[in-house]
């Protein structure tokens, strides 16, 4: 079942394969059902064999290769190409000028700006909205209707905005949730910066956590502007992915501790 | 406080004693230790301080706890908290396994040994001989040469071995292909000493020195923002803490909280516009960074984009 949020961009999808259109940019924000809708296009053209590439140089290269000998119809979803190299962008240019009669090619990204208008010129363009809330509980109802009754009154759950996060907070154990409300203890703000960032990106087992949820988590129990703006610019700058986490977390850690 | 003999004959023998509190720099021996009672105890639990061991421990449980090793890092809670009832309670407390609290800093030692000398041991520097022939003990899979590698590239027994376990990860044909030298730049080691001069001269907000380090890197000079960005975090800690062994300690005048704050915001802009926009040059970038050191007191950002 789609989700509300996902309607307008089926239609689109529906239009577009009705055309037989073999390029198709997919744009959303994280964990918005991006590769869902690739999947979905593949089903509506009638393309069985799907294959999934990350946004490298060798990778594009080898699936284009591999792909354009094919006789059979294939799908090539290209995910979030604006977080890969420009290199890997223009290793797709050939192809899309001059497609391929059986490569179907779905690109999905977070950010039209990261991918060259080259690229966007030759591609439908479809943008897909964040989901609702009510979106997200309806989602967790129905992967796992027991444990979204476990959770979704649980502080965690009121922190996920996509459904790669409710995917990730069903999957969790029980002190992991517990985890989230704990870091009530971590919102004084009374160590060193270093533990600090320590103890917001791990859990008591020492595991790495969900560091988007866990910024949300000190929002919501902070309810303050100021640590509203951070944890907003914070997790900007974890999905943009162009700066290390330790850094991004240690920036957020300072304002918060020092400029509050 | 027991010598590091008795603590590993302690460990290796078939009764562990309930509790060690072990510190010193020399980590790899720790986990070396921690590994020893794991396979002990079957199971091995981390927790973030002594006290929720303590909890645990003290309610009376229906299914008995089976024995267990706890390992607890880093609990400055237990340093402050730690006296002559605490101990006592402690050594009361009927233990089912090990307790292994593990610190860095001779000052939480020191404290902590005061109640339970017994207990409390400092690993500090290996001696390379030792590095050595622990590394052939640990990975016997590793040659001679492989493991004159890793104990001429690494700082201390601990990163000794991370070296190893990552030459283990690799093929034979993958290792064999390389030359000694090829191994030593793959694993940092030429470029440490340079690496912890920059730091210092980061710490003391040494113009001169800086710029004429930077002159000697040739590439990744992007790490560099991240080594001003690291050592804030670690001047945050030294003026914040009051138990601090970090080699820059001596550093600390140079700063007030508030030059690390903007220090660190700084240095994280630039290295945002740096990831942004592909024409800026990194090597002003650095040498702009270098220049507020000079200011008495550091500009914050908002200043500084204002010129």
């Amino acid at each position: 079942m789609h989700s509300n949020s996902q309607i307008s961009a089926i239609e689109e999808l529906n239009k577009l394969a009705q055309t037989n259109r073999q390029s198709v940019v997919i744009e959303g924000p994280s964990g918005s059902g991006k590769s869902y809708l690739g999947h979905q296009y593949a089903n509506m053209l009638g393309v069985e064999d799907f294959i999934t590439v990350v946004p490298k140089v060798s990778e594009v290269k080898e699936a284009l290769d591999s792909t354009s000998v094919l006789g059979t119809k294939v799908l090539l979803m290209i995910e979030n190409l604006d977080l890969g190299v420009a290199a890997a962008s223009y290793a797709l240019l050939k192809t899309l000028e001059e497609p391929t009669p059986n490569v179907y090619i779905v690109i999905t990204c977070r950010n039209l700006l990261g991918i060259p208008d080259t690229i966007i010129s030759r591609s439908a363009v479809v943008n897909v909205s964040p989901p609702t809330n009510q979106d997200i509980d309806n989602f967790g109802m129905e992967k796992d209707r027991l444990k979204f009754n476990n959770v979704s009154s649980r502080l965690v759950w009121q922190c996920v905005r996509s459904f790669t996060d409710a995917e990730s907070v069903l999957s969790m154990t029980n002190s992991q949730i517990e985890y989230y409300e704990s870091l009530s203890e971590v919102c004084q703000f009374k160590e060193n910066v270093s533990n600090l960032v320590w103890k917001i990106g791990h859990y008591s087992d020492n595991s790495d956590c969900n560091l988007e949820l866990a910024i949300r988590s000190i929002m919501e129990l902070m309810h303050n502007p100021f640590i509203t703006r951070c944890g907003i610019e914070c997790i900007r700058d974890l999905n943009k992915g162009r700066i290390a986490q330790h850094a991004v977390l240690s920036r957020f850690v300072f304002n918060a501790k020092y400029c509050e | 406080m027991i010598s590091i003999q008795d603590l590993g004959l302690s460990i290796m023998s078939d009764s562990p004693k309930s509790l060690y509190v072990v510190g010193g720099l020399e980590y790899g021996i720790k986990d070396k230790y921690i590994d020893i009672l794991t396979k002990f105890y079957g199971k091995k639990e981390e927790y973030p301080s002594v006290e929720a061991v303590i909890n645990l421990l003290s309610v009376k449980h229906i299914v008995p706890l089976e024995p267990s090793l706890y390992v607890i890092r880093y609990d400055e809670s237990f340093v402050s908290h730690i006296d002559a009832t605490l101990a006592q309670k402690i050594k009361s407390l009927k233990i089912s396994g090990t307790i292994f609290c593990v610190y860095s800093e001779m000052k939480a030692i020191n404290k902590i040994d005061k109640y339970l000398p017994d207990n409390t041991c400092v690993i500090e520097a290996v001696n390379p001989k030792f590095i050595s022939k622990y590394l052939h003990q640990d990975f016997p899979e590793l040659n001679d040469r492989f493991i004159q590698v890793a104990t001429n590239c690494a700082s201390s027994y601990g990163h000794a071995r991370t070296i190893c376990k990552s030459m283990v990860s690799a093929t034979p044909s993958q290792l064999s292909s390389m030359t000694d030298a090829a191994l030593a730049r793959l694993f940092g080691c030429e470029s440490s000493s340079r690496e912890s001069d920059m730091q210092l001269a980061i710490a003391g907000r040494n113009f001169v020195a800086a710029s004429q380090l930077l002159d000697q890197y040739e590439d990744n000079l992007d790490t560099l923002v991240y080594t001003i960005l690291q050592t804030m975090i670690e001047m945050e800690k030294i003026l914040t803490s009051k138990y601090s062994d970090s080699p820059l300690k001596d550093y600390a005048k140079c700063w007030k909280l508030e030059d690390v704050y903007h220090m660190f915001m700084n240095a994280y802009a630039e290295l945002d516009k740096l990831r942004s926009n592909t024409s800026t040059d990194i090597k002003s970038s650095l040498i702009y960074l270098f220049g507020l050191f000079t200011f008495k007191d550091i500009p914050s950002v908002e200043v500084m984009n204002a010129f």
